[in-house]
């Protein structure tokens, strides 16, 4: 079954899902629903993906969150981009001289929407599949707080594992100044995307950065639709947290000046 | 004859006093409700371009300025002498002045405060040993609220002449912790194990990178500095669970935090030290074994 689907909870019952190292634990009452969040390693349980079904047991000593639904409301959960900025870092920095374009695909890590369907869809919460780090991406004074991905940046597909409960964003970052650049994090702005499943995997559209010289600053563009690189027919499974605007200037990496 | 009989009212009623007076209702009724109006707009105006206390003052200014023309107008409808009175505040305004010179200095103080703008309302700031949250900035003086929820009122005069400091000023703040370790730890594992407790508290910032150095060596143990970084809405939770990770893995890791002591030798090949038992209940003492 497909963990992202809609499904009908049995009042009294209890039921596990779960999605890489995340594991929800809910209960449904007549016009409640009960919600546990539990977590696991995740290089153990990264390719978990466990549809709503219902469980005999399951931990003991865990807080129950409440919500108030609509009695016979479905319930569905949603992958969606986490609610700030993400950076990446390369295995280690990549040189772009000028005027070229490389791709990386980032992988991160979603944040699981509880969606409640009576009539309007009604978001109940949500929260991280996986619990990430902060970073300041800037210098002590002004910047943007963000989260750090763990996973690297990579240059080919077949290096980034297909899981559950990551969406990988390929990211082109082009140099058109006049210098070679050295790549050393990524700054993606993950309100800005979508959200796709195609196959196996889930998907982000493309992202386009573009770098006008280290004291010009950059512009970042998101292409519309699923990436190039899914392949097969893809489905929208969540929309942006907001729309980009036309041009979205703004420092979206971090890069040393090296000369070749 | 009564006195109200003894009044000649048709002098009250002449064709000139009734225009006066209605002029001077007109003013009270018209001038006051619209110098209120006038001066909210400017605030509201002033709001939306510059800071929350910008517009306060622009706002009073406003209606104090309003306030003092519509007096004008009132005192020159009653038919007196603007000049003589003029006169006589230039006389007054002396003296006031020199009563005043302090409340003068405050709000100038103020203005200066509001363009150089150190810190805005909603800073946490310290002054003179006061820590507190800014409530408002006001003409005469700043209003603060500490964190045992404290009010406290400083003169903007005093904001001037003494060192201030925003702690909230810049989006990230360090917290620095001083650990010390027993001479006998190994350096190596204690900096790998620092950092790992800076690593794992999802609050405490990846970038900029934990600042973890050895600052010397103390009459009991060795010392570092082990400061790492956060977003300053996260100060508290850092501050309240950072310290307690860093003792849980310490015990994890057998790695001991010394207590203050002082080691007694007599040189480097020491004799036993001789101790002599002494009851206070018993008056015969026993000799050292």
């Amino acid at each position: 079954m497909d963990v992202w689907q809609r499904s009908m909870l049995e009042p009294a019952r209890t039921y596990g899902w779960a999605v890489g190292p995340l594991q929800l634990w809910l209960r449904s009452a007549r016009d409640e629903l009960q919600v546990v969040v539990e977590r696991s390693d995740e290089t153990t349980e990264a390719a978990r993906a466990a549809s709503l079904a219902p469980v005999a047991d399951m931990p003991i000593d865990l807080e129950w969150a409440r919500w108030i639904v609509r009695e016979g409301a479905q319930l569905q959960f949603v992958p969606a981009m986490p609610d700030r900025a993400v950076v990446a870092r390369p295995e280690s920095p990549v040189g772009l001289p000028s005027g070229t374009t490389a791709l990386f695909y980032v992988s991160i890590p979603v944040w699981v929407r509880l969606v409640s369907h009576a009539g309007e869809p009604v978001t109940l919460t949500e929260v991280p599949s996986k619990v990430l780090s902060n970073i300041w991406f800037g210098d002590t004074m002004t910047g943007e707080l963000c989260y750090s991905l763990t996973t690297r940046a990579r240059r080919e597909i077949r290096e980034t594992p297909a899981q559950p409960h990551r969406a990988v964003c390929p990211v082109n970052v082009r140099n058109a100044s006049e210098e070679a650049l050295d790549i050393q994090r990524l700054h993606v702005h993950t309100t800005h995307l979508t959200v796709y499943r195609a196959g196996s995997r889930l998907w982000t559209n493309e992202a386009t950065v573009t770098l006008h010289g280290a004291d010009d600053g950059c512009r970042a563009e998101f292409r519309e639709g699923p990436p190039r690189q899914a392949a097969g027919a893809a489905t929208v499974l969540c929309e942006p947290r907001q729309r980009p605007r036309p041009r979205l200037w703004g420092r979206a990496f971090e890069t040393f000046k090296s000369l070749i | 004859m009564s006195i109200l009989a003894q009044i000649n009212w048709e002098s009250f009623v002449q064709p000139q006093t009734v225009v006066r007076l209605v002029r001077l209702a007109i003013l009270l009724v018209v001038g006051l409700p619209l110098a209120f109006i006038v001066a909210r707009l400017v605030g509201r105006a002033c709001r939306h371009r510059y800071s929350e206390q910008a517009a306060m003052i622009m706002r009073k200014g406003m209606f104090y300025t309003l306030l003092s023309l519509l007096t004008v107008m009132i005192v020159y409808e009653l038919g007196f002498n603007l000049t003589a009175l003029l006169g006589a505040a230039g006389i007054a305004g002396i003296a006031i002045g020199f009563a005043s010179q302090t409340s003068v200095s405050n709000i100038i103080s103020g203005m200066f405060l509001i363009g150089e703008k150190p810190f805005a309302v909603g800073d946490v700031i310290k002054v003179d040993g006061t820590t507190g949250v800014v409530l408002s900035i006001d003409l005469l003086s700043l209003k603060l609220r500490t964190f045992d929820n404290q009010f406290v009122r400083i003169p903007n005069e005093t904001l001037m002449k003494t060192q201030l400091t925003n702690i909230t000023r810049f989006p990230i703040r360090r917290i620095d912790t001083p650990v010390s370790v027993a001479y006998k730890e190994d350096l190596q594992k204690v900096q790998i194990v620092l950092a790992d407790v800076a690593r794992l508290n999802p609050h405490v910032l990846d970038e900029p990178e934990p600042l973890i150095l050895l600052t010397g060596f103390g009459d009991s143990g060795i010392e570092f500095l082990f400061a790492v970084w956060c977003a300053k809405d996260d100060f508290l939770q850092v501050r309240k669970t950072l310290l307690a990770e860093l003792k849980q893995r310490f015990d994890e890791e057998g790695i001991e935090i010394p207590f203050p002591h002082r080691t007694f030798y007599t040189g480097a090949v020491t004799q036993p030290l001789p101790i002599q038992i002494v009851d206070s209940s018993d008056t015969t003492t026993k000799p050292p074994a």
